[in-house]
């Protein structure tokens, strides 16, 4: 049968399980025979239309066209009547338990127990977006569009709470009085479109009004900031609520507020136990390896300089290396969990270490302390890995005057199997698309002005 | 919240919004579901749950998309339960079908049903009525082949062929019309 006939038969209900499959392939693959289908449901509905009206004026009724024609017209009726009873029975009742629709998403990916096709209807609970962009409409007219990542709370139709990330929220007149929570504060709409921002490893909000007005209101006081005038904003944070002008906003946005970072100015290097650096060393990566005969291994070490940052106000410490894709050895010998050690240099006599030094008078795990470990699945070939953690604060303060080094090894080696294992890479300072190793310094808020990045 | 004013115009308004994209609203069911008897069902169903939020509605220009997602909602939860007892397309192929009929408007649906009865008469009075057939309860086919002696699957194909050269015709004629 051709592909049109085919659809024909599909829409008289003549099809056997055989042939839907078939049209099930052939619209699947063919946009062409989908947009016939579209047209030939109109034709079909066109028909129909034709065939109820001429029922109608027809002088010979037959009884199966009476029913037919009286079951359409009945319809008609009774969704006026179910209607007009509700407009006289029940006038604002809201179905009971859909909190918001997922209008439409852009390369969305979810990580959710609620339903997450464009159309669906949600209930409350919670919604984390992975990546993309999602609209949300509430019942009461709220609109509110997500950008990944982002985790929010469904409430109620009148209520959400964002989580993590960043949200553009427009209420139209039906919703005012809508609510966007976050962990630190809440803001309540009146009748106005607002972005909202959450940095969860910070407990900060920060409320920026485009246009109309909001009142933000902090979690725990209650104080509250109205805002009248776009372009203002407001930073929630968890002990207090703080008015923003234009330039703070500016400011925020290069994310440079109370955070300083700082490279390894080139200071990092990689050896292996024969020492031909040259032919194995590429100096666009740090390259991590350890195996069972340890012949081919490979460790990494990179300094920081400390001179200059103010301990007493760094609250909290971060090593950040970059993954970037390996060009040896095979990830299938890998074990599913790849344990890394951190480790900081303590033995004096290792600090001056040069950049081309060798495998035996580098820094090694024995001449430091661990720090910290972390993970990398033997899947990824990308992302940020790294320690934070009390240990790393303690061992920059104590070293905080001069430079410090840090040792990266793999504890983990391989498994049976054919081929040699992967070496794991690291971006160095010279990787031409990833960042180098960084040490990230969250400062105190007291601390009077943030000072400027460090590279 | 001082939307009183605003619910009561819109009563109105909702009635006359929905009786002008009934049509529009009946053929994009038909698009997931596979007959007009389930269409019915559904919209009944989907005008329930329209005037509920209606409070969602901004302004009259936003009624269609937004009727057309609680019809495909409600499509798809019949198709859910319909799966067991009815031959159907697959779930991605529908969804597929639905984002696509997203775009049909009420001027196509009029054009095409303008084009159908100037096609419908040049067919002579007989094959009107077996064109028509189908729309006018369930059986008629079978009904009318009986009344001509013939067997049901015999009238099936005719209607099938007559349907091309109907389905022919409209194309041509909206080819006329440019659209």
């Amino acid at each position: 049968m051709n592909p049109r006939s085919l659809l024909d038969r599909y829409l008289l209900g003549e099809v056997t399980e055989a042939d839907v499959r078939q049209l099930d392939r052939l619209l699947a693959h063919q946009p062409e025979l989908r947009r016939e289908y579209i047209r030939a449901v109109a034709a079909e509905s066109g028909l129909r239309e034709i065939a109820l009206e001429r029922s109608v004026h027809s002088t010979a009724p037959a009884q199966l066209r009476q029913s037919r024609q009286w079951r359409f017209w009945g319809i008609a009726a009774s969704v006026v009547a179910v209607l007009l009873l509700m407009v006289l029975l029940i006038p604002t009742n809201q179905s009971a338990d859909t909190v918001a629709t997922l209008v439409s998403s852009e390369n969305a990916a979810w990580e959710s127990a609620l339903p997450t096709l464009p159309g669906s209807q949600l209930t409350a609970g919670t919604l984390k977006l992975r990546t993309g962009i999602a609209t949300l409409g509430f019942p009461s007219g709220a609109e509110l569009i997500l950008e990944a990542p982002a985790q929010i709370e469904l409430i109620s139709t009148m209520r959400c709470r964002l989580l993590d990330g960043v949200a553009l929220v427009e209420v139209p007149e039906s919703a005012v009085g809508f609510i966007v929570e976050t962990p630190s504060g809440y803001a309540v709409d009146y009748g106005t479109c607002f972005s909202v921002k959450v940095d969860p490893d910070r407990g900060e909000s920060d409320f920026e009004l485009i246009e109309g007005e909001i009142g933000v209101h902090h979690a725990s006081t209650g104080d509250e900031i109205r805002l009248t005038q776009p372009n203002h904003g407001v930073k929630a944070s968890a002990e207090t609520l703080r008015a923003q002008s234009r330039e703070e906003l500016e400011e925020m946005a290069s994310a440079t507020t109370g955070l300083v970072r700082i490279g390894t100015d080139g200071r990092a290097t990689s050896v292996l136990p024969n020492n031909k650096r040259h032919k194995f060393v590429d100096p666009e990566v740090l390259s991590v390896r350890k195996t069972e005969n340890g012949k081919w291994d490979y460790r990494s070490f990179f300094s920081f300089d400390l001179t200059g940052v103010e301990f007493n106000n760094v609250r909290s410490a971060r090593l950040r290396l970059n993954l970037v894709p390996s060009r040896r050895g095979l990830a299938s010998r890998l074990p599913l969990k790849n344990q890394f050690g951190v480790y900081g240099l303590t033995n004096s006599d290792k600090a001056d270490w040069s950049i081309d030094a060798t495998w035996e008078d580098s820094p090694t795990p024995e001449d430091g302390v661990l720090l910290g470990t972390f993970e990398i699945l033997r899947s990824a070939q990308r992302g940020t890995y790294g320690i934070a953690n009390e240990e790393l604060l303690q061992f920059l303060r104590q070293n905080s005057d001069r430079n410090v080094t840090l040792i990266l090894v793999r504890l983990t080696t391989q498994i049976e199997g054919k081929g040699p294992v992967l070496t794991h890479m690291f971006a160095s300072d010279s990787h031409p698309e990833a960042v180098g190793p960084l040490l990230e310094l969250t400062l105190d808020r007291t601390a009077q002005k943030p000072p400027e990045t460090q590279r | 919240m001082s939307n009183m004013h605003r619910e009561s115009l819109f009563e109105s308004d909702f009635m006359r919004l929905f009786v002008r994209h009934e049509p529009v609203l009946r053929a994009y069911a038909r698009t997931l579901l596979p007959d007009w008897n389930l269409v019915d069902d559904a919209l009944q169903e989907a005008s329930v749950t329209m005037w509920e939020k209606r409070g969602q509605l901004e302004d009259s220009s936003g009624f269609l998309p937004w009727a057309k997602v609680i019809v495909r909602f409600k499509c798809l939860s019949m198709i859910a339960t319909l799966r067991r007892s009815r031959l159907l397309l697959s779930d991605e192929v529908l969804q597929q079908l639905a984002e696509e009929a997203e775009a049909l408007q009420a001027e196509e649906l009029t054009a095409i049903r303008q084009a159908l009865s100037h096609c419908l008469s040049k067919f002579d009075q007989a094959h009107q009525e077996l064109l028509l057939a189908p729309y006018s309860g369930d059986g008629r086919v079978q009904e009318l082949a009986a009344l001509c002696g013939k067997s049901a699957n015999a009238f099936y194909k005719l209607l099938g062929r007559l349907r091309d050269k109907l389905a022919d015709c409209v194309r041509i004629q909206l080819q006329l019309e440019g659209l």
